[in-house]
């Protein structure tokens, strides 16, 4: 399962965004404090001014040795030092008992007897360190605002936009090629999701059609076959009848004449399968499963006895479904039939019939069938030319009808086992 | 022989070194505008040296020397470029009015010791060290920076 078309972008915004942000927070930083410096600088530079201005004035200013209340001092000094050299120092602060950072000034100036004289000027400037920290948590909200917005904004709209496309594919995901089912038109202005909405709708016209006529004519060929069929058998009845053939001749028109109702079987075979998929049996009525499994036993009966097989019918609660009931009659029969060819000798068969399922169960020669393939058809396990390989086709087919119904093989403690269950709803 | 060659050699290298930091000459070699205004403003039978030196290939400078290394640059018109006192007032009487009295106003007690003039401003340096800036009009623009 890859990621929803929505949150793709999202996260790959959510990363630019973040480097984004870090970038310009560095730069915001770099500004302000060369803002905050140049300001203070500034002060100190204006105040260097007016302190030597004053000193001209007031010969007693030259003796500041101390920084007092004003925050500079001045002390006679060997040489000019012309240049303003400012610097950073940690000063304590009685104010909050703590070491605060100062902005410092040094330079130099000439008194009226024109001695050279040091003057240091200093100021408390902006905590760089509570800075970073009271910018950073700034930051964080805003880029978490960010995100947010956007994910919200992101949601809302791809919802809107990306609603077409998601019906289209729950419409798919719904539909079954050759059920009959249809896709429903998806209603968008955007120009992608009304392309891929058409062509789709075409394809699937296209397929279902094809289809449908490849079916049409499996149904008229075997529809087709069945006369020429039986005007062979006949005529080969009239030369068997006749008499004037010798035993050998006999023997080869008994061996054609088998071999011609092995294809009439399969014809009438491959005709039911088409008619099942082509839904010729409409009628649908209340079925009781037992109804139609006694119905069937008593059919095959003789078969079980004449192949040594034992039949044994388990029936705790009644199985009853809304189907065709001739459609069910085949599926119990097709199933059962194939229990007792593919059966041991002797054998045994077991029918169980539960609350919504029933199973065939039989020994057999075989080991365990590929599931993959048993419904396939002319699926064989082995070259045995008494069967047709449709049987379990059929009964698939007459599976697949009813969508509330299910089909699973099993092999379990040596036995071959078939049932037949309405689908729980948390399927 | 190899003696004789190398002071040669040493007499043409000082000499050229000679030609570098500049070459004497005499107070009538000066522009006409250079003399006069060493005429009007200070005591021209003090001059203790004048050089013409020869800045970025083709453009000529003036150098006049007074005692107390009081020095006076011209360009090669003769318009003075610098008025330098070595810390010691100069004469003000060349400098534009609106200049001396916005010292006199600013900064009472303080004179000028050095004033440089360029196309766009003047700047002048004041007895207690601080260099001020000004325009060609004479207005103020800033101090220091």
């Amino acid at each position: 399962m890859g990621k929803s078309l929505k949150n793709y972008t999202l996260k790959h915004l959510v990363y630019i965004l973040l480097i984004v942000v870090g970038v310009w927070a560095g730069l915001f930083y770099a500004f302000i404090l060369d803002e905050v410096y140049d300001n203070v600088d500034d002060g100190l530079k204006n105040q260097k001014i007016n302190i030597i201005r004053q000193a001209y004035m007031d010969s007693t200013v030259l003796r500041t040795s101390e920084f007092g209340i004003n925050q500079f001092r001045i002390l006679p000094s060997d040489s000019l030092r012309k240049a303003n050299v400012f610097s950073k120092e940690m000063i304590y602060m009685e104010y909050d008992d703590e070491m605060e950072p100062y902005r410092v000034l040094q330079t130099g100036f000439y008194a009226p007897d024109g001695q050279p004289y040091s003057l240091e000027i200093r100021t408390s400037t902006v905590e760089e360190d509570d800075f970073l920290i009271d910018l950073t948590i700034a930051l964080i909200v805003l880029y978490l605002l960010i995100v947010l917005t956007l994910f919200v904004v992101n949601n809302f709209i791809l919802e809107r936009v990306l609603k077409p496309l998601k019906n289209l594919i729950n419409e798919l995901q719904n539909y079954r090629f050759g059920s009959g089912s249809q896709v429903k038109p998806v209603h968008s202005t955007v120009s992608e999701f009304i392309i891929l909405d058409q062509k789709i709708q075409e394809m699937i016209y296209r397929n279902e059609n094809l289809f449908q006529r490849q079916k049409q004519f499996i149904e008229n060929a075997s529809h087709e076959l069945q006369t020429p069929l039986a005007v062979t058998i006949s005529k080969l009845d009239l030369l068997l009848e006749n008499g004037d053939l010798n035993e050998a001749q006999s023997t080869e028109i008994g061996e054609a004449k088998r071999s011609l109702l092995r294809m009439v079987n399969l014809n009438k075979s491959l005709l039911m399968l088409s008619r099942i998929e082509n839904r010729q049996f409409e009628e649908v009525e209340t079925i009781n499963i037992r109804a139609v499994l006694d119905e069937v036993i008593a059919d095959l009966d003789e078969i079980i006895h004449f192949k040594n097989l034992t039949l044994t019918l388990q029936n705790r609660e009644s199985f009853m479904l809304n189907a065709n009931r001739h459609l069910m009659i085949i599926l119990v029969s097709n199933l059962l039939r194939n229990a007792i060819r593919y059966n041991t000798d002797p054998g045994s068969i077991e029918v169980r019939i539960l609350r919504n399922e029933f199973s065939v169960s039989n020994t057999s020669t075989f080991p365990p069938l590929n599931p993959a393939h048993i419904f396939d058809r002319f699926y064989k396990y082995s070259a045995d030319n008494n069967s047709s390989g449709l049987g379990l086709s059929i009964v698939e087919s007459i599976i697949k009808t009813y969508p509330e119904l299910r089909l699973d093989y099993t092999y379990r403690d040596g036995l071959h086992v078939f049932t037949v269950s309405t689908k729980k709803i948390t399927d | 022989m190899r003696v004789f060659l190398s002071v040669i050699l040493l007499c043409l290298l000082s000499e050229t070194v000679r030609a570098q930091k500049g070459q004497k000459v005499n107070l009538s070699d000066l522009p006409q505008k250079a003399r006069s205004f060493i005429q009007q403003n200070f005591n021209q039978e003090k001059i203790r040296d004048i050089l013409k030196e020869t800045e970025d290939l083709m453009d000529i400078e003036y150098k006049v020397w007074f005692p107390d290394k009081l020095k006076i640059k011209f360009d090669r018109k003769g318009d003075w470029k610098e008025v330098d006192g070595n810390r010691h007032p100069i004469p003000t009487r060349f400098i534009p009015e609106r200049i001396m009295t916005y010292i006199r106003k600013s900064f009472p007690n303080n004179e000028v010791v050095k004033i440089e003039k360029d196309r766009k401003s003047y700047e002048v340096e004041i007895s207690n060290g601080l260099e001020l800036e000004f325009d060609t009009d004479g207005n103020f623009i800033k101090i220091d920076s």
